[in-house]
């Protein structure tokens, strides 16, 4: 089976000042995949992802989803395209609940203004049902059943990079960005984020993964990049990956050709 | 809440309501009590512990909920007072009914609440501080200056001659007699100010409790995070200083009305900074504890301006500092001690 292509990332680059901090980046995601998005630590992967979810401008170079141009757009539209995202140092509501910080996810597909919010009218209190139905269906979806009701700083590390993911999900995405979501994981979680993934994409929704755990990376994804000085040096199965001499000299260091 | 009253009044023998006619009883009496206990400047008082507490409320939307820290809010206070004095005062002879200036006074606060939001909109803590800061400042110069060349406010010497809230003809500032009490002027607009109130607290609980609300929580707890989450963080932050300054200016409106003069001294920084203490003493974010910050506020000045002078003589022999400044010191000493003691407020969120 052929899968149509979602996600078209073309000729990005962006310096900051005179580093260049990823050049003619060219990357094709293809529908309902995990993309993994790997390269030494300040390979450009984060400058990336920031580019694609409107945090940052790229110098040149545009981004399509579904071949619709999000090049430049402010990051509330890019989500509302269909483009969620995680954080790589957590970044969750900290006060708010597991479940609350789950709803404010589903912000973007509602519309309750102010008048709806005061008179509570009968749409408004659908729309509010169907917000908490949707939310606690997710943390149902990601297992957080338990701690929905804490305030998510209470959680721990790795139920907290869960609860993103459920808040990301919230959103509706046709495509998701987790920016190094094992990071910090012991082994057991490791493997529920695994299951977790796999999971989501059984669902349909294509996944683009930055992470440095390369036996979860070779293990998990459809497609792998390697990124490394802001250059692509590398795309393809995670096999052929594995085998790329430029790959193995990025990681291990060796002898400049 | 209605839990609370559950508690109080021995569970599932007393349904909630019961709860709610004794609370609204006494709130109905409250006027009374105080009048017959400690005298009629102590109904005024109450009169300006429930517009703060409007103001407070206000402002607990723009700093408690969303988060951004504005040291100017008075402005749009003053905004709705002049608005009020303008329309409603022999300075340009216009005498608009209430009905009408209130809600005049809510759009114009609300647009300058936009006027002050939209080039802050980058800016963040301290240096949002700052440019609010300024531009409460600015009000007032504006306020302060504003008799020539074409003689608006009438300058440092304010406007005098306000009307009061008529209803049918009958003004609230006289004294009335309805079976029998005697209703006085202070009496009259505890009642106006009251529903008021608790008008700004339901639209507040109702804000608070959507998804606006989370919105503005979710901006407050992590911006970048908010706006990867889809949120149009320009649109809702303009809502959240729009929302404050409304309700605002129409505590300004029932200020310039009830005292029938406003002047821009009543403007200064100070007065921002108090309201701000209000919320964050009372617990930033908390409906509940922001009220409860308000009275504390409002009234303890007021007690200890009453109580410090007869309890120096007996204990001391004579007054050896005066009331008023020693109010202001025992004031200070107090937000400190529970700064210290509480510090995220006497009735934090959670």
């Amino acid at each position: 089976m052929k899968k149509k292509i979602i996600a078209e990332i073309s000729d990005i680059t962006k310096t900051f000042g005179g580093l260049v901090a990823l050049s003619n980046i060219d990357l094709n995601i293809k529908g309902g995949e995990i993309f993994g998005l790997i390269g030494p630590n300040g390979a450009g992967k984060t400058t990336l992802f920031n580019i694609l979810t409107g945090m940052y401008r790229p110098t040149k170079g545009f981004f399509k989803l579904e071949d619709v141009e999000l090049t430049r757009l402010p990051p509330h539209l890019i989500v509302k395209a269909g483009l969620a995202r995680t954080f790589q140092n957590i970044r969750l509501f900290g006060t708010m609940t597991g479940l609350e910080n789950v709803m404010v996810g589903c912000h973007v597909r509602t519309n309750i203004g102010v008048v709806g919010a005061i008179l509570r009218h009968k749409g408004a209190r659908q729309e509010e049902e169907r917000i908490k139905d949707r939310a606690r269906s997710l943390i149902d979806y990601v297992g957080l059943n338990a701690s929905s009701a804490q305030a998510a700083s209470t959680l721990s590390y790795g139920d907290q990079r869960r609860l993103e993911i459920a808040r990301a999900l919230a959103t509706s995405p046709k495509v998701i960005a987790l920016d190094e979501p094992a990071a910090g994981m012991n082994p057991t979680e490791t493997s529920q984020l695994r299951e977790l993934l796999v999971k989501i994409r059984e669902d349909g929704i294509t996944i683009l993964l930055i992470e440095h755990d390369v036996k979860l990376v070779m293990g998990l994804c459809d497609t792998v990049a390697v990124l490394d000085y802001g250059i692509k040096i590398a795309e393809g199965t995670p096999s052929e990956i594995k085998s790329n001499p430029e790959v193995i000299r990025a990681y291990l260091g060796g002898d400049v050709p | 809440m209605s839990k609370l009253f559950l508690m109080f009044f021995g569970g599932r023998k007393n349904p909630v309501w019961v709860g709610y006619v004794f609370i609204t009883v006494a709130l109905i009496i409250l006027p009374f009590l105080v009048e017959a206990s400690m005298g009629r400047t102590w109904v005024r008082i109450l009169d300006f512990a429930l517009i703060y507490a409007m103001l407070a409320l206000g402002l607990n939307i723009v700093v408690g909920f969303a988060g951004l820290l504005d040291l100017g809010y008075i402005a749009f206070y003053a905004v709705g007072a002049y608005t009020w004095a303008l329309l409603a005062s022999p300075q340009f002879g216009l005498h608009l009914p209430f009905w009408a200036i209130i809600p005049i006074g809510f759009v114009v606060a609300g647009i300058f609440g936009v006027l002050l939001g939209a080039p802050t909109l980058r800016l963040r803590g301290d240096y949002l501080a700052i440019v609010t800061l300024g531009f409460g400042e600015i009000v007032r110069i504006f306020l302060n200056n504003l008799d020539h060349p074409i003689n608006i406010t009438n300058g440092p010497v304010g406007i005098n001659l306000i009307d009061p809230i008529q209803i049918a003809g009958v003004s609230l500032t006289k004294s009335h007699e309805i079976l029998g009490l005697e209703f006085s002027g202070a009496h009259s607009y505890y009642y106006v100010l009251l529903f008021l109130l608790l008008a700004t607290v339901f639209v507040c609980i109702r804000l608070e409790n959507s998804r606006l609300g989370r919105a503005w929580v979710a901006i407050r707890e992590d911006e970048t995070a908010a706006q990867a989450m889809g949120i149009n963080t320009r649109n809702v932050k303009l809502l959240a200083f729009a929302m404050g300054a409304s309700f605002g200016g129409i505590a300004g409106g029932m200020f310039a009305s009830f005292q029938g003069f406003v002047s821009p001294e009543s403007f200064i920084l100070l007065e921002s900074i108090m309201v701000l203490c209000m919320v964050v003493l009372g617990g930033m974010g908390n409906i509940w504890g922001v009220i409860l910050g308000t009275f504390l506020l409002a009234i303890l000045p007021e007690v200890l301006r009453d109580v410090s002078g007869p309890i120096q003589e007996n204990v001391l022999g004579r007054v050896w500092l005066d009331p008023e400044s020693l109010r202001m010191v025992l004031f200070g000493l107090a937000l400190i001690l529970v700064m210290l003691l509480r510090p995220s407020g006497l009735w934090p969120k959670r």
